[in-house]
């Protein structure tokens, strides 16, 4: 357990190397909800106006589920930088398992993303207004399982990829894949009623319901907004994805990096 | 999810008194989008029947004060052209009697036109990365024993940025006027004369701002700050009306905004209906040619002073 603590204090200090980068993406999500989503608020359909009420509180959600992918991936540039570099080499000599070394990198990355994510969560409560006690702790626990289900996936990603480059193309598809087949921009039920009339692939549609980001953003909506409403399988659908990519990107890391 | 109004076709408001009747006739233009028809009622009572320019009735509603239903909205994409025809009907109570009818924004047109200009920034900003690279490198001082003048320098690079920029964003400029449709050639091409020297002005600024402050760390933070500002505030995503309506501020930043200049020259170019309140093309123009000026220029000017003496970070 010692190991593990060393490991994420190890990224910790990392992440915070990246302060001017961090600024940059806090900016842009800030403009992304002072702007844009105030902008979108007058662009909306009555249909969809008589749904959502108020694009930016809709957004707000999405946006910290938007900040907390952003920033939990950055580990994998981390370890696709070390497996190039050959710094790998000098992880896997440290007095540790390789367990709690895999274990210790995907923990930190999400932790990395709970850091960084907590002040946008606070913004959306600022505006939104606050759960209960118990609202809250389930949000912060399936944000957290989120946040390493992302951080494993990056990490997968990472140790398969041998090239920044092809690292970079990987992460772009499965940003612009797992956000704009979400609810992260818009509501899911829009997604559902396009796909039955037949304007938007059924398996892009079950895709949007399962993605762990549109269950993520719609447990805050659920909490905060009551719409839509609450379901257990929107904590289901996070534990499974955080399961797989967890154990994956562990036994990834494990196998690739001491090839 | 998105509906932004065009233009006005009718707007109209009378008074009816009891089981008084008046039509109002809407122009549905040759090729329209799509249209939104809103009908309202000061008291709540009375019916709206709403007609092809055929005759055949499309839909009849009733007011209802106790329910709160004052006000009626009639959507239709791809209307048929000609007149329509909305017939009000007054009840046992008189009333005030409005009827808005616009034409409706195609957002997909406008949206995929405003990413190739989004995506022309972001490629013409990477130059500015490329010479903290070559400084990190020691290429910076092979580059400045070359026998060119600094001026010839800074402007080769910012024209070799604005095009290598193009030239990426070829594709999507291709893909773009695919969905956009129909275009009016002599229009495009002055709007992709404007382009190249968007795309040539935001490497003269990337280079500029990369001399200047000669830290990569500095650099890349005030990048990613000024893309989600000169994006955001800008037309590129959504129509100067609806930034000016969400917020005065808003919308005054975006009409002095290159980016606001480079989307609506090439809406205008690419001949996308007038969603784009763009009364005279020649202003954006002049914006771009001052842009492009500045930022070549003055920048050969920074750059000549900046250049040398070391300092990078």
């Amino acid at each position: 357990m010692k190991a593990v603590l060393y490991v994420v204090e190890h990224d910790f200090r990392n992440f915070f190397r990246y302060k001017w980068w961090l600024v940059g993406l806090v900016s842009m999500n800030l403009a992304d909800l002072f702007i844009m989503a105030i902008v979108y608020n007058n662009m909306l359909s009555t249909a969809v106006r008589e749904q959502i009420k108020n694009y930016f509180n809709f957004f707000a959600p999405g946006l910290t589920v938007t900040g907390l992918f952003a920033s939990a991936f950055m580990i994998g540039r981390e370890i696709n930088m070390e497996r190039r570099r050959e710094v790998h080499h000098y992880m896997l000599s440290l007095p540790m398992t390789r367990m709690e070394l895999a274990i210790g990198r995907v923990l930190s990355g999400g932790l990395r993303g709970m850091v960084y994510m907590s002040p946008l969560l606070l913004t959306c409560f600022a505006f939104l207004g606050f759960p209960t006690a118990w609202q809250f702790l389930i949000i912060l626990v399936v944000l957290f399982f989120l946040a390493i289900g992302i951080a494993g996936l990056s990490i997968a990603i990472a140790v398969s990829t041998s090239s920044l480059e092809k690292f970079i193309t990987a992460r772009g598809l499965v940003y612009y894949t797992l956000f704009f087949c979400s609810s992260v921009f818009y509501p899911l039920s829009l997604i559902q009623s396009l796909g039955q009339e037949g304007k938007f692939p059924m398996i892009l549609v079950t895709l949007a319901e399962v993605n762990p980001l549109s269950n993520g953003a719609d447990l805050i909506r659920s909490f905060l907004l009551g719409n839509p409403s609450f379901s257990l399988n929107m904590i289901l659908n996070v534990l499974v994805f955080s399961t797989i990519f967890t154990l994956s990107a562990a036994f990834a890391y494990i196998k690739i990096i001491q090839q | 999810m998105i509906s932004v109004p065009a233009r006005t076709l009718t707007t109209g408001s009378i008074h009816l008194e009891s089981y008084q009747a008046h039509t109002f006739q809407v122009n549905a233009t040759n090729g329209l989008y799509s249209m939104s028809i809103n009908v309202s009622s000061s008291q709540g009572h009375g019916d709206v029947y709403v007609y092809f320019p055929n005759g055949t009735l499309v839909n009849s509603v009733r007011f209802d004060s106790s329910v709160n239903r004052y006000n009626f909205q009639f959507d239709f994409n791809n209307p048929d052209f000609g007149l329509w025809s909305v017939k009000l009907v007054a009840s046992d109570i008189a009333s005030d009697y409005s009827l808005v009818a616009y034409s409706l924004v195609d957002y997909f047109r406008f949206y995929v036109s405003g990413l190739s200009v989004m995506t022309l920034y972001s490629a013409a900003i990477f130059i500015g990365f490329d010479i903290y690279e070559e400084a990190e490198h020691g290429v910076f001082e092979y580059l400045l024993s070359l026998p060119v003048s600094r001026r010839q320098l800074v402007v080769g690079r910012s024209i070799g940025g604005g095009l290598r920029a193009f030239i990426y964003v070829g594709p999507l400029i291709g893909v773009s006027l695919y969905v956009i449709g129909a275009i009016n050639p002599l229009g495009f091409l002055m709007s992709l004369f404007a382009l190249f020297l968007f795309a040539f002005g935001v490497s003269g600024m990337s280079i500029t701002i990369a001399v200047m402050i000669k830290s990569s760390d500095r650099f890349d933070i005030l990048m990613g700050v000024l893309d989600a500002l000169i994006v955001r505030l800008s037309t590129a995503m959504y129509p100067q009306a609806v930034v000016q309506a969400a917020n005065p501020l808003y919308g005054g930043v975006a009409g002095f905004n290159p980016v606001t200049y480079a989307a609506d020259l090439f809406r205008w170019g690419t001949g996308i209906e007038a969603i784009i309140s763009l009364d005279n093309p020649l202003l954006p123009l002049l914006g771009i040619i001052a842009f492009f000026s500045l930022f070549t220029f003055v920048g050969v000017i920074i750059y000549e002073r900046r250049i040398e003496g070391g300092g990078w970070q």
